[in-house]
């Protein structure tokens, strides 16, 4: 599934990113990579975007680059 | 002297340490050829060689593989490679001890610099409140590099750190690690990004005490609240009115003082002078300009004010998360809101607040757009006009036709900024979409140190970079509605009317005849190019207003009386509207381009925004007038 549809309180493992170039690299950098454990905080209260939380802290994304991260329960 | 450089992610107590090092004695600038600020202050210590060291605050940054200007302006100073900025002798790398991996993920980068390197582990206490624990003697065995426990907001360990980089210094003793990669800045693989994570925890592994699943902090509850559909929203519209409120109507009784002071200060100055030329041109254009100068600081201090102390909280990133989705359709982001907000109060601190939108392109499309919002210096005009000139009518029984004009004045200039922002994006920001990414830290308390430094600061800047511009084209418009002068003494209309401003007032009035101006009014709009509410007051002094009747309703009954050459009246509903459409999207504000020019780097977007916003207020006051006046001639 991908990580824009867990729901809030939700937690997965990252399987892949579909991000190329320069956008791969700073979510990698940022602490997105495969097999690290993800969690869907909540979401914006007009929707868009999403707030998660990474080993020890919490980071925002747009659903756009949500949809593009593969995650499993 | 050496120099050390801190180093570190965005919000991690960077700039507090900075501060609590270096006290007041700081020097600020931009790095050459980029709207990146510079920061560094003199550190003395006896702990130091030579007793004291230049300390450089670099902008925080996750990572030496730039993406941004002021990522690439840390990867530059490490390599020594700015003009004029000697290479840093040693780091000090500012490590957030509540979130260690990623933090070690920039000091893998920084430690291949091949820079001496200490680290300062801060935010302990952040950390201790997640359940987070780091040994720091460990961490230094591991990383063989020394690490101080700090804690910069109490101005702890202080003493120690300066000792760790003074022996640093004079041992030469490299780290006892392998680089990855041989110039950190190249774009990492996605392979070394993994080997650099992985390295960090194979350091962190024996000295990092994690609770099995994340602790509930204080810092959550807070944003469950503050992030809430409902009241998430209300909290956030009630700080956004308040800091509107600060810079709109809190800022105005400083500046009326200081607007009194000024003068006054003028008229001590001045007393005794024999009028001519030369008090004419300290009082009309030096004093003036030195108001026009010295009137913004309350604004530009208030909005720092409550900038700084969001930014410190950590609610400032809130904000960005709360309102993305209202500028991702403008091709903007979130960070643009308070930039916006401001600027309905004044485009000058809103423009300087742009600096915190980290994507280049967005900035520029943000300070472009920035000046169409209704600022104070609007109003004025809106008020002498409407009050004179629009009936106070009631329209369907509850609006009053003159509070519908002012409110459609206020609309104007945030509905045009909509399709300004589009093409913007379409032509300036095409090809690159900034990615979205905001760190939302821990609250914590604001230091107040670092807020106020952060409001002087800003209006020192304000006064340093913009003054001097500002007081020229004062002294510029002075020059050309005094001179030439009259053979024999005449009054102030007269004199005005045959100067350089009229002269050109009247060459240009068939240009500006199908808005429904004369030359005089042209000649009003011109004299207001160092701002827009001089108008009222060049107004005054063209419609001959006399001594005793200063106020709003002389100068209205003037307007009214007011006759083409052929008789008929000057002004109407559809020249005051056409007047009014004019000065809500025109860039006649002087400091306003003067601090586009700073803030973006060039003059050339000064120039972009000064065309563009003419040829919009002439199209809208053209439009408007013919549109008007057609149907006032159908009602007739």
């Amino acid at each position: 599934m991908r990580l824009d549809e867990l729901k809030p309180g939700e937690s997965a493992v990252i399987v892949s990113l579909k991000h190329e170039g320069l956008r791969l690299q700073r979510l990698l950098e940022m602490g997105l990579f495969e097999g690290g454990a993800i969690t869907l905080v909540r979401r914006a209260p007009l929707g868009d975007p999403i707030e998660v939380r990474l080993t020890d802290y919490n980071l925002s994304l747009r659903q756009a680059d949500a949809m593009l991260i593969e995650v499993k329960p | 002297m050496s120099s050390v450089a801190l180093v570190g992610n965005p919000n991690v107590g960077k700039t507090t340490l900075f501060n609590a090092l270096t006290g007041m004695m700081q020097h600020t600038g931009n790095y050459p050829g980029v709207t990146v600020e510079w920061k560094s202050g003199q550190w003395k210590s006896a702990d130091l060689p030579d007793g004291a060291m230049e300390l450089v605050d670099l902008p925080g940054t996750y990572s030496l593989a730039a993406q941004s200007p002021d990522e690439a302006v840390v990867a530059a100073t490490l390599l020594g490679e700015i003009p004029g900025l000697p290479r840093p002798d040693a780091v000090i790398a500012v490590i957030d001890a509540s979130n260690p991996e990623r933090n070690l993920y920039l000091l893998s980068q920084l430690i291949e610099v091949g820079i001496p390197v200490v680290v300062a582990l801060n935010m302990v206490d952040a950390a201790a409140a997640k359940g987070l624990k780091v040994d720091a003697v460990r961490l230094s065995k591991n990383l063989g590099i020394p690490v101080c426990v700090i804690r910069a907001n109490r101005r702890e360990g202080l003493k120690g750190l300066s000792e760790a980089v003074g022996a640093r210094l004079r041992d030469t003793q490299g780290a006892s690690f392998t680089p990855l990669c041989k110039d950190p800045r190249v774009a990492s693989s996605p392979d070394i990004i993994r080997e650099r994570y992985s390295w960090a925890r194979r350091m962190l592994v024996d000295c990092l005490e994690r609770p099995e699943t994340p602790l509930q902090t204080f810092s959550d509850r807070i944003d469950r609240l503050v992030t809430h559909k409902f009241w998430g929203l209300l909290i956030f519209f009630g700080m956004m009115a308040l800091v509107f409120q600060s810079i709109f109507s809190w800022a105005r009784p400083v500046m009326d003082w200081l607007d009194l002071g000024v003068r006054g200060a003028g008229d001590l100055l001045l007393a005794g002078m024999p009028q001519g030329t030369l008090r004419s041109l300290l009082q009309d254009g030096v004093i003036a300009g030195a108001g026009a100068v010295l009137i913004f600081l309350p604004q530009i201090a208030a909005l720092f004010f409550f900038i700084s102390l969001l930014e410190d909280c950590g609610y400032m990133a809130r904000t960005a998360f709360l309102m993305d989705k209202l500028f991702s359709r403008l091709g903007l982001s979130g960070r643009s809101f308070i930039p916006m907000l401001s600027s309905f109060a004044c485009a000058v601190p809103g423009i300087m607040s742009t600096r915190s939108i980290d994507n280049a392109r967005e900035r520029l499309v943000t300070m472009l757009v920035a000046p169409l919002m209704t600022c104070s210096a609007r109003l004025p005009v809106f008020t002498v006009m409407i009050a004179a000139f629009v009936p106070s009518t009631r329209v369907f029984g509850i609006f009053n036709m003159q509070g519908v004009a002012l409110l459609g004045m206020y609309l104007l200039g945030a509905a045009t900024a909509i399709p300004v922002a589009l093409v913007l994006r379409k032509t300036l920001m095409k090809n690159v979409s900034p990615m979205f990414l905001i760190e939302l830290p821990a609250y914590k308390w604001p230091d107040t140190r670092t807020v106020l430094q952060r409001v002087y600061l800003q209006c020192r800047a304000f006064v340093v970079r913009a003054g001097s511009v500002i007081m020229l084209v004062s002294v510029l418009v002075w020059a050309l509605s005094y001179f030439p002068r009259a053979s024999a003494p005449v009054d102030a209309s007269t004199q005005l009317s045959q100067s350089a401003l009229g002269r050109m007032g009247k060459t240009l009035e068939p240009a500006f005849k199908p808005l429904g101006w004369d030359y005089r009014i042209t000649m009003a709009a011109l004299a207001s190019f160092p701002a827009r509410e001089v108008v009222v007051a060049t107004l005054g002094t063209i419609f001959n207003l006399s001594k005793d009747q200063t106020d709003d309703v002389g100068l209205r009954q003037n307007l009214k009386d007011a006759v083409w050459p052929d008789g008929r009246p000057l002004f109407n509903l559809a020249v005051a509207l056409s007047l009014m459409v004019f000065f809500a999207l025109c860039a006649q504000c002087a400091s306003t381009l003067v601090v586009i020019a700073k803030e973006s780097g060039s003059w050339k977007w000064a120039a972009f925004a000064f065309c563009y916003m003419t040829t919009l207020a002439y199209l809208g006051a053209w439009g408007t007038y013919s549109l008007v006046f057609r149907l006032m001639s159908a009602g007739a």
